[in-house]
């Protein structure tokens, strides 16, 4: 699926470009976006290498391991073929709290650490694993209490109450969330566990 | 509220790094040795996901400029409309899931266009809000690892955010008209 739309973006993008008798604008894209995409990985790096270093801090301390067990029978119905003590539990809980409170600085990091650790559970290196695919489902529509960037631009646009789309914002989260973990649940029946 | 809201997040970070340090600190735990250890990995992750995120943003850029994100949201229009989805923020919600950065600004431009307040203002923040950028999500995460095959995350990522935008867009239009 993702082979497919890859192709059809590069190749629909090139030329449609070609066809509209505009290419310069395509071309220059492709190149400043593969210069954004470095940029941006090395601009997170710094911020990367921060929070791991407090992750392993929290690991050595036992902490990550303590939070896993606080929320081990929601983590055991969601992640069935992972361990509740592995230390991918932890960074998975810890992941996901980040995200929820509007920490994207701190959530990536965590749950690059998750991913390490369920790519050493992966039998299979270059295929996804059905934990993997169930912690990027939630990754991607994570619950949202604090719509920190939203808030700003609220806040920055003139907004007499620029806190009103919380509420429906959170709610639109969780049934972003349930349907992922309803799709998800699906997905693996349908696509085998292997 | 909305200072509340802010404060709450920003005090969150330095409560937390105070108290895996002090518990860490109180259990015997070498702080500095340790945190140099996991440290080291975030450059290599970060090296790691490099050729994803360009292919991902390449491709997504080339869809954008040419017109093609354009030329399909054509067709969807129409029934889109017949089920109250605003044809003016259309264009955002399908950019939502590909690029965050390009959505937000068609949120703010949104929210200048039609004003913060405004039913359009509103939804928009809604829908922005309501998932995250599925294709950059999967390429960092995935490529960090270097997974290839993603199999059903994409279509689930995807589905998600169908189901967080239409519920942002209803749940706006049940309480604001």
């Amino acid at each position: 699926m993702l082979d497919f739309i890859w192709f059809a973006f590069l190749f629909g993008g090139v030329t449609l470009s070609l066809i509209k008798g505009e290419p310069a604008a395509v071309t220059m894209v492709l190149l400043q976006e593969a210069e954004a995409a470095v940029k941006l990985t090395l601009s997170l790096i710094g911020n990367m290498v921060f929070w791991l270093g407090i992750l392993s801090i929290a690991e050595a301390a036992g902490l990550v391991t303590m939070l896993a067990q606080v929320f081990k029978p929601i983590f055991t119905f969601l992640f069935p073929t992972v361990s509740a003590t592995d230390t991918a539990a932890g960074a998975i809980v810890l992941n996901l709290a980040a995200n929820m409170l509007g920490l994207g600085n701190a959530a990536t990091p965590l749950g690059l650490r998750a991913m390490q650790r369920l790519q050493e559970l992966n039998p299979d290196p270059n295929k996804a694993t059905p934990a993997m695919c169930t912690f990027l489902a939630l990754n991607t529509c994570c619950i949202t209490f604090i719509p920190t960037a939203v808030l700003a631009a609220r806040t920055a646009a003139g907004s007499a109450k620029p806190a009103a789309t919380v509420g429906i914002t959170f709610l639109s989260t969780v049934v972003a969330s349930m349907v992922a973990v309803i799709a998800d649940r699906c997905c693996q029946q349908w696509w085998g566990r292997g | 509220m909305v200072l509340h809201l802010i404060s709450l997040s920003d005090n969150v970070v330095p409560l937390f790094i105070g108290l895996i340090l002090l518990i860490a600190k109180l259990r015997g735990v070498k702080v500095y040795e340790v945190f140099i250890q996991g440290a080291t990995a975030g450059f290599e992750l970060a090296v790691k996901m490099i050729p994803y995120l360009v292919a991902m943003l390449t491709a997504i850029g080339a869809a954008r400029t040419s017109g093609l994100l354009e030329l399909v949201l054509r067709p969807i229009q129409g029934p889109l409309a017949v089920v109250g989805f605003p044809p003016e923020l259309l264009l955002m919600a399908l950019t939502r899931p590909l690029s965050g950065s390009a959505s937000f600004a068609l949120m703010v431009d949104a929210l200048q266009t039609y004003g913060p307040d405004s039913l359009l203002g509103l939804m928009a923040s809604a829908l922005q809000g309501a998932t995250d950028t599925t294709f950059y999500i999967l390429a960092v995460y995935f490529g960090s690892v270097g997974v290839k095959r993603f199999r059903y995350a994409l279509l689930v990522g995807l589905l998600a955010d169908a189901a967080g935008i239409m519920a942002a867009v209803l749940f706006a239009r049940i309480l604001w008209g």
